[in-house]
């Protein structure tokens, strides 16, 4: 006697995209062990791993990157509708049928997951064909999600200007959803994913002393980093904060709560 | 791959198997996007949309834009589209990357940008996919394509050097890239060829078919350049557009070239002295008669298919001029602020009795393409085009590949 787990990757919402995945293709073996819980003697479970399966560990693993790479896809991305706002990239779900990615700079689906691996995993690029790569577009299809999940996603990223002052109290909050993922705690950077990445916004202001640059320029930069990430002459390997995922007002409030000097 | 669940028999006498299997995925993965450029009837233009990072394709026939696709290596950097060519027998595109400073991007942006390395990259002309990049030196500043399709030309219009504080005539001159498309791939390219050519070379022209020889405005050195690329040294002679030229003190600013349809004259527009100079290209001399003087900086013009007529776009003021080359008569447009057209930049001939005309508007909204009678300069159509377009390739309808 035999059965068969043909476990599916459920769409939509997806709380903690990171724990996910993993979550998922776990089922089946639990599915495959309470089926084997009623000691009926012999019995064969067969478990059909789907690409799409395969794909979702993809999706959460950082080995997807460099040797030593500590962020997956999973950690910027948000899979469903109710896609967490604080996170740097677009939801995912209906993503093969966008027509553009990257505010309409690329049109390729893989050219666009490729510009990711470079930037921000420092990973090989993905070629068609490619078992690994095509499993992660398996995952990717099967993503679902409302009409505007379809459309091309607005990526704003707008010029480096310096918000002003905000509230510190919000600025909190917006800290712990945008930033201390990887970042750590504000001025220790306790509990950070990327124990290089610098702890804010001492680490920053040091690494822009005086001489070099003015005050003023000093401040911008962390305008620069948000917005624009590793691009335009900076470098290292965050991602950008488009206007719509963090606007302006949101920046004023998370720069009063690091005290910028 | 995931791990096997293994036995789960646990407790029972017998022993449970499960195994695990490997679905393969049905269809393609990664299919190409949808973006065909079909040619239009009455063939199409390609216009570099240099701060958009974007190309636009004019529908020659109805003048409007009927695609728009993005170009250049990164997603959110300045790539800087500068300049077309297309090479129809092929189904190739190459248009040169230039990654020019951007105001408002950020002290590290200021820094740093202006040293990027340009590139070239060869796309479809299918659906302008890229199919090969190969990296030139900073601020490539035009790329032409010999008739034949074998040698791909770039020129480095690097201000920066001719204006260093111990810039000397010799340190200020930059090179040409000097490449043969067939060799571009889309890794590891080998590196072209570089020969010196002169103080922040600019618009180029080559001898048909085979482009042995480039004609180059040379901005810096108020000349006009003549390169031999079948040269191993790149042998280059420079011919000055004036006397008492000196270096640092640009008189003349040469800033385009182009070559007469039966190769017998270039004719070189100057940005400074606001005119157009013709050189004999048999004789190797600019020829012995007055310029013909604009009231504003002349820019990419072009040529009649008899060489007898020259349109040049100028700025400041803007318009365009339609030159009788042989008297030197010019007739002048004058383009207003209603025109739909701020800072002409590039003329294309489309052999039909139209000009096309591309302006670059106020770098920060969309330029646009103007379809111009050629005789009258009147203007026919209007299409708004992308950030800052400065080109024009034009598509025959037959090169549909």
């Amino acid at each position: 006697m035999s059965r068969v787990c043909a476990a599916r990757v459920p769409t939509g919402s997806a709380a903690s995209p990171r724990s996910a995945a993993p979550a998922l293709l776990a089922s089946c073996a639990l599915l495959a062990a309470a089926l084997g819980a009623g000691c009926s003697d012999g019995e064969t479970t067969t478990v059909t791993v789907t690409p799409a399966m395969r794909g979702a560990e993809r999706f959460a693993d950082p080995a997807l990157g460099r040797e030593g790479n500590l962020v997956a896809c999973a950690d910027c991305h948000a899979t469903g509708a109710d896609a967490d706002p604080m996170l740097p990239g677009a939801p995912l779900g209906r993503v093969t049928e966008r027509p553009s990615f990257w505010g309409g700079q690329e049109v390729d689906l893989l050219r666009s997951v490729n510009q990711c691996l470079f930037w921000f995993m420092g990973g090989q690029p993905l070629v068609a064909g490619d078992p690994e790569g095509d499993d992660l577009f398996a995952y990717l299809e099967s993503l679902d999600g409302d009409d505007a999940l379809a459309a091309a996603q607005p990526f704003t990223l707008g010029l480096v200007v310096w918000p002003g002052p905000g509230d510190p109290t919000r600025g909190d909050v917006l800290y712990r959803d945008a930033c201390q993922f990887c970042h750590g705690a504000k001025s220790t950077g306790e509990g950070a994913l990327i124990t290089s990445s610098p702890v804010l916004p001492e680490d920053t202001v040091v690494a822009h002393p005086d001489g070099e640059y003015t005050a003023e320029e000093r401040r911008l930069v962390f305008v620069e980093k948000v917005r624009h990430g590793p691009f335009l002459g900076y470098g290292g390997s965050m991602p950008p904060f488009s206007i719509e995922v963090l606007s302006d007002i949101d920046l004023a409030d998370l720069f009063s709560y690091m005290e910028i000097p | 791959m995931l791990a096997a669940s293994g036995a789960a028999g646990s407790g029972c006498s017998g022993e449970d198997e499960t195994i695990t299997e490997d679905e393969p995925l049905e269809g393609d993965a990664w299919p190409a996007a949808p973006r065909p450029l079909t040619i239009p009837p009455q063939g199409m233009g390609l216009v570099t949309n240099s701060f958009a990072d974007t190309i636009s394709a004019v529908d020659l026939g109805t003048g409007a834009v009927f695609a728009t696709l993005p170009v250049g290596r990164n997603p959110v950097d300045i790539d800087g589209p500068h300049h077309v060519a297309v090479d129809p027998a092929s189904g190739s595109v190459f248009v040169a990357l230039s990654y020019p400073v951007i105001g408002g991007a950020g002290p590290h942006a200021g820094h740093g940008s202006s040293q990027a390395l340009g590139w070239v990259q060869r796309l479809s002309l299918a659906d302008l996919s890229v199919t090969g990049q190969v990296r030139v030196e900073t601020n490539p500043g035009d790329v032409v394509l010999s008739d034949d399709g074998s040698r791909l030309v770039v020129s480095h219009f690097d201000l920066a050097a001719t204006t260093a504080p111990d810039a000397t005539l010799e340190t200020a001159r930059a090179t040409l890239a000097v490449i043969d498309p067939t060799t571009i791939q889309l890794s590891g390219s080998a590196e072209p060829r570089f020969v010196t050519a002169c103080a922040a070379p600019h618009g180029m022209a080559l001898s048909r078919p085979d482009g042995r020889f480039a004609f180059v405005a040379c901005y810096a050195e108020d000349a006009l350049a003549v390169v031999d690329l079948d040269a191993s040294d790149g042998a280059v002679e420079r011919y000055p557009l004036g006397a008492g030229i000196v270096f640092g003190n640009v008189a003349y600013g040469p800033y385009a070239a182009s070559l007469s349809p039966d190769g017998s004259r270039v004719a070189v527009t100057s940005l400074v002295s606001r005119d157009i100079r013709f050189f004999d290209v048999e004789a190797r001399r600019f020829e012995d008669r007055d310029p013909v003087v604009l009231r504003g900086a002349a820019y990419f013009p072009t040529w009649s298919e008899d060489g007898a007529t020259l349109w040049a776009p100028m700025q400041s003021p803007d318009g365009i001029v339609r030159v009788d080359v042989a008297s030197g008569a010019a007739e002048e447009r004058a383009f207003t602020r209603d025109d739909g057209c701020k800072l002409p930049h590039e003329a294309e001939h489309l052999g039909d009795g139209r000009i096309a005309l591309v302006c670059e508007g106020d770098h920060e909204g969309p330029g646009s393409v103007l379809m111009l009678d050629a005789d009258s300069l009147e203007t026919l159509t209007q299409t708004e085009v992308g950030v800052f377009p400065d080109s024009i390739a034009h598509v025959p309808p037959a090169a549909a590949p």
